[in-house]
């Protein structure tokens, strides 16, 4: 594939935090198809600066470990202010998502009509899920979509798109763990329009370490409750 | 008895003020009113403090106080913990600020 046949209106982004383990693995294969890529050091204390000053990305460093939200977050900012991207992806550097899915959401976002596609693990093979996470995620994902009245399969997926148009729409506050939650509820009480394509997740003995731990639905329900009371 | 006088003095006067000051939140506001009240009840005396809470359906003053106790503890917890998020989101927020002016350089 030549560089020019790359995507180049959209733009992966990509927190990290202490992958220094895996994120060249992960960056040299999305570098096939997408020309930039913007990755977020989220305070990493292990070699993952060095690692990514080697590779052909945007590097963009946060003084201390903020949370995956506060991430992300300066990813999309950076985006707005600085480039004339059309679309983002946003990937997890701990390479549980495949990359063909997100050049299939990247493709999907610059002809689709919605704002915004979900990524969801439980269209499709469902069976990769282990059934604890799958039971825990279920939980929360149907309490969720009772609350903000959203019809979602999953929740809590790192692998999504948005149009850029649709991140200035977007009034995400900074939490730590609400990030998601946050996106969530922000969408169901916006204009902005949605729709879930189905994304694999391979979890790697490495993803499982590093993953969220299944007693963090308690977590986000917590933080579901507390937003709605607070708007 | 003066010392008394003053302190039920000082306590009706910040539950007064718990109403009219301005606050961020309806936890601070509470934190304050409950506070000036326990205080308040702490320094008038075990009959008036009976008399309030058989008047609220409390079994006894020691109860009352037990209840009010609890209510500012967990009041005070909230209100710090709310202050605490405040604070790390305009950490982040600043942080964050520093990293893209960084990153456009």
């Amino acid at each position: 594939m030549s560089r020019s046949s790359f995507i180049e209106d959209v733009y992966v982004v990509i927190p990290c935090y202490n992958e220094g383990a895996v994120i060249a693995s992960v960056i040299n294969i999305l570098s096939n198809s997408f020309k930039n890529i913007v990755v977020i050091n989220d305070g990493s204390t292990d070699d993952t600066e060095e690692v990514l000053n080697g590779l052909d990305v945007v590097q963009i460093k946060h003084p201390l470990n903020l949370g995956q939200g506060a991430a992300i977050f300066t990813g999309f900012e950076f985006l707005k202010r600085n480039t004339d991207a059309l679309a983002c992806v946003t990937f997890d550097a701990d390479g549980q998502h495949s990359p063909l899915d997100a050049v299939l959401f990247a493709e999907e976002i610059k002809k689709c009509e919605e704002d915004v596609i979900f990524g969801s693990r439980f269209l499709g093979n469902q069976n990769e899920v282990p059934l604890l996470k799958r039971l825990v995620l279920k939980g929360v994902i149907k309490i969720t979509n009772f609350l903000t009245n959203m019809s979602l399969t999953d929740t809590h997926n790192g692998l999504k798109a948005f149009k850029l148009k649709a991140l200035t729409q977007l009034q995400t506050n900074l939490y730590r763990s609400a990030f998601e939650t946050e996106l969530i509820i922000n969408i169901a009480k916006s204009d902005l329009s949605y729709k879930e394509l189905p994304s694999r997740i391979v979890y790697t003995e490495y993803s499982r370490k590093k993953g969220q731990k299944l007693v963090n639905g308690f977590i986000i329900v917590e933080d579901l409750v507390r937003m709605l009371m607070k708007k | 008895m003066i010392l008394q006088y003053v302190f039920i003095y000082v306590f009706v006067l910040l539950f007064v003020y718990s109403f009219i000051r301005p606050f961020t939140s309806i936890a601070a506001r509470m934190f304050l009113t409950v506070g000036s009240l326990l205080g308040l009840l702490s320094v008038s005396g075990l009959g008036f403090s009976t008399f309030i809470a058989e008047a609220l359906g409390v079994s006894g003053s020691r109860d009352l106080f037990l209840y009010l106790g609890l209510m500012t503890i967990f009041i005070f917890v909230f209100v710090t913990w709310e202050r605490h998020k405040n604070l790390e989101d305009k950490i982040t927020k600043l942080s964050i600020e520093i990293s893209l002016n960084q990153a456009k350089e």
